[in-house]
């Protein structure tokens, strides 16, 4: 392959490219602020968070259409995870009635049901929202701490921001549901995802001696490279595993390192080679 | 080359970490035997939580053999020794297989059930919810000896108490923790007025009057619904009519419950009668509560039943569990006026297994006492066992296969074996020093922890694709080995400082607390152990 038709492209259009992850980002953050105005939060929320029943059915086998179980069941919500379906109720729902109702049906695997009282489930939503938030300011921390330069750090921290709100905007495009697996999961990717970027931004502030385009070369081979094995890990674990905790924390780190490396070698390395450019600029005038 | 590596001593730090943690998991590939989870209260079979069966009768077992009947003496091969028993049914016990590993799974691997309450308590009693605590976990205790966790959570200003057990169900677990556990018996009275006696006789005579749906006693008016004590016997007015007026004692509450005889065949049975089967088991009251009762039976007449033949008291006792009726008993004219010391309570079930477990309930609700205040449950979960070799066999496929993609990965990047090969090492070395340290930390590994400990494989190699990348850069001349290799651990230490910091949060928040102290523990590991190993190792390859 030749690689240098890309690096010429990039060397040349990385200008306009800083702004191609901005303006998803923008798109992310509209979809998101729509859900919270019309659906009361950014992503829809799982029983663990809204309260409720649910009754899952692992490794489900059912020959049936789906909507043959809305039909016989109106109240519930049926949706699918993996080799998971899931059966959402009511708190008022009588679960051991519907559990009968679906062996009735056919619907063969593994049961298991939850209950998860509202008020609880309410207090668990107000800690999820607490560690997000967190997690994204003591992160933000070790960034300031470790670089102590305002430009690169805010780079860093706009790059982690970009991961976490396009992914939650493709969940939410997805309808996946934010459960604690899936908080785990985001924020497992605020942590993760910076790790690309502080390569990239140690790279460029502390090399003396080469030009801006070759210390991002240098730093792209290490960082996609660390993101190409947490991938390969993640999508093992998501196939192997047949397990729905499992396959949707895979799911959520997958996407959010997807999104990690135009976020970090578009937009991080765009505003960083102009940082570095007007920095030399400077030292030479 | 090699031998100089074994100069280092963060190699012999790895090296002697891995070989702890294998120490703790001390994996066994061929186990046998089953282990206990489960005993019944009834259960004769003379093991205990926590052993393990290797045989009956000489013979190898199977989780279903030990579901099977067995007569007459047999021989139990355990981990404490040969034991022997006479049997007559069924052991009364639950087993699962032997592990493979020592490593403790989370409930949402072995299956079971979880709940989460919440008692009505204020912010600042401990006391209280020590208290609660301490029911629950007799009420459990008492119900049968299953393997399970209490822990407290703290969430927020909130109390609550994590309560998860190996097998049973929903509904028994609901059961146990739902009732207050609140006993009273009470022995309605009669008061009527008599030409020549207004009163009742208890320590001493209390004279009442009623006239006009009024109603005094010992001087004092009360209303229907009032309650007053006399003689230290709570009383309410049920009724208040022209003549005569309702009111119900209350000879004694839970705590007056000294004893709640089990297994003593005279005061406990079960007995089939009529289609159905009748149960019964007495308590020992306090002399206090006896002696109640004999005040209050003073002032019962008593009445001639012809169908039995035999004398009664004109009212019964009656038995309430958290205000609902559990039992009225009649109550024998010889009684009248004397102590009653071991009252019995009787019910009816259709099915042997019902009454068995009515029984039980009750007198495990009896025996633990009243909760202080009333719980809600807020979280309920049952979990089915997740077929333990299946799902093992998964997890370890997926960490084979994680470890095997990122090999073609670095494969692909490095095309050189001796990269390939200790990154792959110190990376695995990781996973196994993680477990290991798990079994010391008493932390069980649930689904999100081994979620943590896949992702550590995929990011962990991150690290050391950082190390090797700075070390075989060749283009700086004027930076030394130890120079870049001093580089490449300020990213690490960055990088491992955003995920410590993003997980930090996640500590204090129940559920996923194994996923973060994984996480970090992941992280730490590869800071102060894997990588500079790792960077010991690059300085002699690279």
């Amino acid at each position: 392959m030749n690689f240098n038709i890309f690096e010429n492209f990039f060397n040349r259009y990385w200008k306009p490219l800083t702004f191609v992850m901005l303006i998803v980002l923008l798109a992310s953050v509209s979809i998101l602020f729509y859900n919270q105005m019309a659906h009361g939060s950014v992503l829809k929320r799982d029983v663990e968070l809204t309260g409720g029943k649910e009754i899952s059915i692992e490794q489900f086998s059912f020959t049936a259409g789906l909507n043959k179980i809305t039909e016989a069941i109106p109240d519930a919500e049926v949706r699918v995870i993996g080799n998971t379906l899931i059966v959402s109720l009511d708190s008022t729902a009588n679960e051991s009635q519907i559990q009968q109702k679906l062996q009735d049906l056919g619907v063969q695997g593994k049961y298991s049901t939850k209950f998860i009282g509202p008020s609880f489930s309410e207090t668990q939503w107000r800690i999820a929202q607490i560690a997000i938030i967190t997690a994204f300011i003591l992160m933000s921390i070790v960034i300031f701490v470790l670089f102590r330069t305002f430009v690169p750090s805010i780079a860093v921290i706009l790059c982690g921001a970009t991961d976490i709100l396009v992914s939650m905007a493709i969940l939410s495009i997805m309808d996946v549901r934010l459960s604690l697996p899936v908080l785990a999961a985001l924020l497992m990717l605020i942590g993760y995802s910076v790790d690309t970027d502080v390569v990239l931004t140690t790279e460029l502030l502390r090399t003396k001696g080469r030009d801006v385009p070759g210390r991002i070369k240098t730093a792209m081979k290490t960082g996609i490279t660390m993101t190409m094995c947490a991938l390969a890990a993640l999508t093992a674990m998501y196939f192997v595993s047949q397990d729905p905790v499992l396959q949707q924390i895979a799911t959520v780190l997958i996407i959010g390192l997807l999104i990690d490396m135009p976020a970090t070698w578009l937009t991080n390395a765009g505003i960083l080679r102009w940082y570095a450019n007007r920095k030399e600029r400077k030292e030479a005038g | 080359m090699n031998l100089d590596l074994l100069k280092s001593w963060k190699i012999w730090l790895l090296i002697l970490l891995i070989v702890l943690a294998i120490f703790l998991i001390s994996p066994n590939f061929s186990p046998k035997g089953v282990e206990v989870i489960v005993k019944d209260k009834n259960s004769t079979a003379p093991v205990s939580i926590g052993d393990i069966i290797y045989g009956i009768n000489g013979k190898d077992v199977t989780t279903d053999d030990i579901t099977r009947d067995y007569y007459g003496v047999i021989t139990i091969g355990t981990n404490k020794g040969q034991k022997y028993a006479t049997m007559n049914g069924t052991l009364g016990i639950e087993v699962r297989p032997i592990s493979f590993t020592k490593l403790r799974f989370g409930l949402d691997i072995e299956g079971g059930i979880k709940a989460v309450i919440e008692p009505n308590i204020s912010a600042g009693d401990n006391q209280t919810f020590e208290q609660v605590t301490t029911t629950l976990q007799n009420r459990i205790n008492l119900y049968g000896l299953r393997e399970m966790n209490i822990v407290p959570v703290f969430i927020e200003d909130k109390k609550l108490i994590e309560i998860s057990i190996a097998g049973g169900t929903k509904e028994e677990l609901r059961d146990l923790l739902e009732h207050k556990g609140e006993f009273v018996g009470k022995i309605p009275l009669l008061l009527k007025v008599q030409q020549n006696k207004s009163y009742i006789e208890l320590d001493r005579k209390y004279e009442y009057t009623i006239s006009n749906s009024s109603f005094s006693i010992d001087g004092i008016e009360y209303k229907e619904g009032n309650t007053f004590a006399l003689a230290g016997i709570n009383m309410t007015v049920e009724k208040i009519a022209s003549d005569y007026a309702n009111i119900t004692t209350t000879p004694f509450t839970s705590a007056d419950i000294i004893m709640v005889y089990y297994g003593d065949p005279d005061k406990t049975s079960i007995r089939p009668q009529n289609g159905a089967y009748e149960w019964y088991f007495s308590v020992k009251l306090s002399d206090i509560g006896a002696q109640r009762f004999a005040y209050i039976t003073k002032n019962i007449p008593v009445r001639f039943d012809t169908s039995a033949g035999k004398d009664y008291l004109d009212s019964k006792l009656y038995l309430y569990i958290d205000n609902a009726l559990i039992d009225e008993l009649s109550i024998s004219g010889d009684l009248k006026g004397q102590v009653l010391k071991e009252p019995s309570i009787t019910g009816y079930s259709k099915t042997l297994e019902d009454a068995t477990k009515q029984m039980k309930k009750l007198q495990v609700i009896l025996k633990s006492g009243s909760l202080p205040v009333d719980v809600n449950i807020v979280q309920m979960q049952e979990v089915p066992p997740k077929l333990h070799t299946d799902f093992m066999t998964r997890i370890l496929l997926s960490i084979l296969a994680a470890v095997a993609a990122v090999s073609v990965i670095i494969a692909i990047r490095y095309r050189k074996i001796k990269f390939i090969i200790p990154m792959i090492v110190v990376s695995m070395s990781e996973v196994i020093i993680i477990l290991g340290l798990s079994i010391p930390m008493g932390w069980t590994l649930d689904l999100a922890s081994l979620a943590a400990i896949i992702a550590i494989i995929g990011t962990g190699i991150d690290s050391q694709i950082i190390l090797l990348d700075q070390a075989i850069r060749g283009e700086e001349k004027q930076m030394t080995l130890k120079e870049k290799i001093g580089r490449a651990f300020f990213i690490i230490l960055g990088a491992g400082g955003t995920v410590i910091a993003a997980m930090i949060p996640l500590v204090g928040f129940g559920v996923l607390r194994g996923f973060a102290i994984t996480t970090i523990l992941g992280v730490l590991i590869g800071i102060f152990v894997t990588r500079p190993a790792f960077g010991e190792i690059i300085k002699r390859i690279a």
